[in-house]
């Protein structure tokens, strides 16, 4: 039998390729492989540093988030008020200088329009912590992965954890719900009828009455109709 | 050139029976950043109340590449600084890439038995190594802390991924 070099040697390449695919298809295969909302996001022209947790429930099951806060509610964002720099560490910088570093909280003053799951005092002024923010720089908005910072004048579902000292804490992936598009519009003219055909709040509501509950302490907010 | 092809038939083939024993084909998931440094390696400094499941993890990613994850030192600084907090929320851990550090949030580990503990350090430690979320359960770097401790066939290929882009 005679074959000729060429075709043999491409027929050799052929197998040991395919043999490399099947061996190791992650690397071989970039159409495998996908990668992350990448460092080079920006919101508003501003780089956006993601934060990559590990959750202790489902963050993408509404019955796992609703059963988890202590508080589901829907509010509009009156006011961002600042950012708090919490969890300061000490760091080495680019040339091995010991640095602090701290993750920011924004602080937003809210008004809560409709109590899902728990107590809060409605039609008032009341403070939360959201985590993420912007760096004391304003250079980098540092997000956990997946989540996004609510705007001021807009009406979310808000997630949050009372904390010991009875503030709220909003944290994490799918902490803010965004509500329908034209629920939005209608409330920024103040009918607030729109509410009771919100998908996202009929979800919500619905993931209450099915609520998976974990075992963990519980505090109670000093916004709580109870604490009033 | 001829006597090469019964062996390279052999390879094909061995390789086909391999990726039949091994039937889930994994899928590498990266972030497209990391924190290991220059030198390949990534040097870890601070502390944690977890610090035999921290060490355990850094085991765990070294017994798949070696060396690679080590204790920080005079001659090694650190590239990522680990270090507890406590906040009460759904989230145990937290790896931030501009900052370097990876935080235990003591509120949701606390109550935690040894497997998910360790489940949690490997988790933050593959994003500091570069790897990203993982959507399925029964991977260490599924989103949700579990009792999987092992590394996944994805989470490996993940690794390998990453490696690519260091
Ligand atoms: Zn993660």
């Amino acid at each position: 039998m005679k074959f000729n070099k060429y075709i043999l040697g491409s027929i050799l390449l052929i197998g040991l390729f395919a043999a490399a695919v099947i061996a190791f298809p992650g690397i071989v295969n970039p159409e495998n492989a996908s990668s992350g909302e990448t460092q080079s996001a920006m919101i508003d022209g501003i780089r956006v540093n993601y934060l990559q947790n590990s959750y202790v429930i489902d963050v993408e099951n509404p019955a796992e988030l609703v059963g988890d806060a202590d508080y589901v509610f829907v509010a509009e964002i009156e006011k961002l008020t600042g950012t708090a720099y919490r969890f300061p560490v000490m760091i080495l910088d680019e040339d091995g200088k010991e640095i602090e570093a701290t993750t920011p909280f924004t602080e937003y003053q809210v008004s809560v329009i409709q109590n899902i799951k728990g107590d809060l005092v409605l039609n008032q002024t009341i403070p939360l912590q959201k985590k993420g923010g912007i760096s004391k720089d304003n250079k980098t908005y540092t997000i956990p992965a997946g989540d996004f910072l609510p705007k001021e004048g807009t009406v979310y579902i808000f997630l949050a954890y009372a904390q010991d000292d009875g503030s709220l804490v909003v944290s994490g992936r799918n902490s803010v719900i965004e509500l329908d598009k034209d629920t939005d519009s209608e409330m920024i003219q103040k009918n607030y009828d729109r509410l009771r055909s919100d998908s996202q709040i009929l979800t919500f509501q619905k993931a209450y009455e099915n609520q998976i509950l974990r075992d963990r302490e519980h505090s109670v907010s000093i916004y709580d109709v109870s604490k009033q | 050139m001829k006597h090469l092809i019964k062996p390279i038939a052999i390879l094909f083939m061995l390789s086909l029976l391999f990726s039949m024993i091994n039937p889930a084909l994994g899928t590498a998931y990266t972030l497209g950043w990391d924190l290991v440094d220059s030198g390949k390696h990534l040097d870890w400094g601070g502390s944690t109340k977890y610090q035999n499941d921290f060490n355990y993890s850094v085991n765990t990613w070294n017994n798949y590449k070696s060396g690679v994850i080590r204790k920080d030192s005079i001659i090694y600084l650190k590239d990522v600084t680990i270090s507890d907090i406590t906040l009460k929320n759904n989230d145990a851990g937290e790896t931030d890439g501009d900052n370097k550090t990876i935080k235990f949030n003591t509120f949701n580990i606390d109550p935690m038995n040894t497997t998910r503990r360790r489940n949690v350090c490997a988790h933050e430690l593959g994003h500091a190594l570069g790897l990203n979320e993982n959507p399925n359960t029964g991977n260490t770097m599924y989103y949700k802390s579990s009792d999987t401790y092992t590394l996944s066939r994805d989470d490996k290929d993940s690794y390998n991924a990453a490696v690519l882009n260091w």
